[in-house]
């Protein structure tokens, strides 16, 4: 299946400053792909390549098989841009700026596509005025319809919910999971792990414009494991380590951290009660994206492709 | 997936996109309401300073009459016309870099050159539009006030292109200051900077108006242009002071291939700018 988004070797550089470095990743149709990484490391500058409005210094960006660099005629119309800060007319409405958008796309039906997605971003009874009164919420969401304008298979969305209300941000997070659910790829800059966490299906977390990971949300969140309570914590290191696929480590006098791997719980625990081991407490130990991202962002010579 | 529309419909639709951004923008806005509302007032201004005075209050009823109306109008055009060419050339790519709305268009544009083009088109149309309207109110203002004062509105004749003929010199002017206007705001990004480039062309122009430099200077061959076509002779004006004769077509060829120039640099730094949000 082709990639929806296809990025190889991407480099970007600013006079010295490499902005994005031998970037390289794909997305699938389908997939939300949230790209975090800190300020400076090279999010926007790949989102910017993948529109057009940057040229990278070398390597290859590619959407749905189209070359940015070299078929950008057909890239454009493929390709929905939600900027970071968007920005309009302010002198017209909000509908305005959509038909406006809508007419320079050359639609067949620009004024019913524009009501459908004033609509479905809830802007249907502020249409009328001016975009300079809006909020900065309003604003966001008028980009995704201004994005959605040409039914884009792909979207590309810097930080979506910045300047938005938690209800706002939650709603603009299930209209995007609905839009992926349509078949769309989605490529999403975030600053908000907990966001990547509940939307994101595939995570790229980048550093100082590489790559530091690229894995599947699922798989990293599956990777949590049990912590133990139990006594004596040497004999039940070596009960639970001699056991096939579970990896076993001390974190404090009595406590222990397992990954169960393909064994339940209390496959676990009765081995340790039949090894004369005495455990008080099980508890289930989930991780959350905000770890594994520290983790990787403080060592920049991780290298985690594995297991992607 | 990968639709192929139609070119004159992409064309077309940047036109209108074009023209619904620039209704309600302010210096479009402003410059239009300034046309028209010294269109209507000029005429009335007219006969309240000349109200102490019959001699003057007879020239201006004269000057109110048509055709020599158009002749006031021209006038007046020529005088207000390039500042206000410079503010609809300077701001049709000012305004976006200003409100930072480029990236919706070259993002969903293939090809800057067409972006460019719909803008020029657009920008032209406007200050053609302007100036007709506003011509065209001085007219009827006039026609009025003659009438209120028990005139005929109309005293003697002319002939259609005779009448029409100094637009040309007014037009050309208009186009130096709207693309000069455009290039500086596409080269500075600066809308202010480009506004005022382009509206003080002229005045520039005619500061390093010689012998020498006579034919590099557009307005020159513009004038030269509207005698020609006047009269069928060369400007004596300008065969004195600058022994400059030269056939009406040279000269608009010569005015075309220095527009295109300007208008080319715009284009080529716009391609190679890059634009981001």
């Amino acid at each position: 299946m082709t990639a929806a988004i296809s990025v190889q070797n991407l480099t970007r550089r600013f006079g010295r400053t490499v902005a994005v470095d031998r970037l390289s990743f794909d997305v699938q149709p389908g997939a939300i792909c949230g790209v975090v990484g800190p300020n400076g490391a090279g999010k926007s500058t790949t989102f910017r390549i993948l529109c057009g409005l940057l040229r990278p210094t070398s390597g290859a960006a590619a959407v749905l098989g189209r070359d940015v660099t070299s078929d950008p005629a057909a890239v454009s119309t493929c390709v929905g841009l939600l900027p970071e800060t968007p920005h309009f007319y302010p002198y017209l409405t909000g509908e305005q700026n959509l038909r406006a958008l809508a007419y320079f796309s050359a639609l067949s039906a620009p004024a019913a596509r524009c009501a459908e997605l004033l609509d479905l971003t809830g802007l249907t009874k502020a249409a009328r005025r001016l975009v300079s009164a809006y909020s900065a919420g309003m604003k966001q969401r008028l980009a995704l319809a201004a994005a959605l304008l040409t039914n884009p298979p792909v979207l590309l969305l810097d930080e979506p919910t910045a300047g938005l209300d938690p209800i706002g941000a939650l709603e603009l997070r299930k209209l995007i999971t609905s839009l992926a659910a349509d078949g769309r790829a989605v490529l999403m800059a975030t600053q908000a792990l907990d966001e990547a966490e509940r939307t994101c299906t595939q995570l790229i977390v980048l550093s100082g414009g590489q790559l530091r990971a690229n894995v599947q949300v699922a798989d990293l969140l599956a990777a949590s494991g049990l912590r133990m309570r139990a006594t004596p914590i040497a004999e039940a290191i070596r009960i639970l380590g001699s056991l096939p696929s579970v990896r076993v480590a001390a974190l404090s006098e009595d406590q222990i951290a397992v990954d169960p791997g393909n064994m339940a719980a209390a496959s676990l625990v009765r081995a340790l009660v039949l090894g004369g081991v005495d455990v008080s407490e099980v508890t289930s130990h989930r991780e959350t994206l905000e770890h594994h991202f520290l983790q990787l962002t403080a060592d920049r010579h991780v290298s985690i492709a594995e297991g992607v | 997936m990968f639709r192929s529309q139609r070119e004159s419909d992409v064309i077309a639709g940047q036109l209108r996109s074009e023209w619904v951004r620039g209704r309600g923008r302010p210096v479009e806005k402003y410059t239009g309401a300034v046309a028209i509302v010294l269109g209507a007032l000029i005429p009335v201004i007219m006969i309240l300073v000349s109200a102490r005075n019959a001699t003057m209050r007879a020239s201006a009823l004269e000057t109110l009459a048509f055709p020599a109306s158009v002749s006031a109008a021209q006038t007046m055009a020529l005088l207000l016309g390039p500042f206000w060419a410079a503010a609809i050339g300077g701001n049709i790519v000012g305004a976006e870099y200003q409100y930072g709305t480029w990236p919706w268009l070259l993002v969903r544009s293939a090809s800057r050159t067409r972006l460019a083009i719909a803008k020029i088109v657009t920008g032209a149309a406007r200050i053609v539009a302007l100036t007709v309207v506003g011509t065209l109110i001085f007219v009827a203002v006039g026609a009025v006030v003659r009438v209120a004062f028990g005139l005929p509105a109309i005293k003697g004749a002319m002939a259609f292109g005779p009448m029409l003929i100094p637009f040309v010199g007014i037009g050309g002017a208009m186009a130096f200051a709207a693309a000069i206007a455009l290039t500086i705001t596409v080269a500075s990004r600066s809308v202010v900077f480009g506004m005022l480039t382009g509206a003080l062309a002229l005045p520039l122009f005619s500061a390093i108006r010689f012998k020498e430099t006579a034919f590099w200077i557009p307005y020159v061959h513009l004038e030269n242009i509207q005698s020609r076509l006047l009269t069928g002779r060369a400007n004596p004006i300008l065969v004195r002071l600058y022994e400059f004769d030269m056939p009406a077509r040279t000269s608009a060829a010569v005015i075309a291939i220095e527009l295109a120039v300007v208008l080319g640099i715009a284009l080529v730094v716009f391609r190679r700018q890059e634009i981001v949000y």
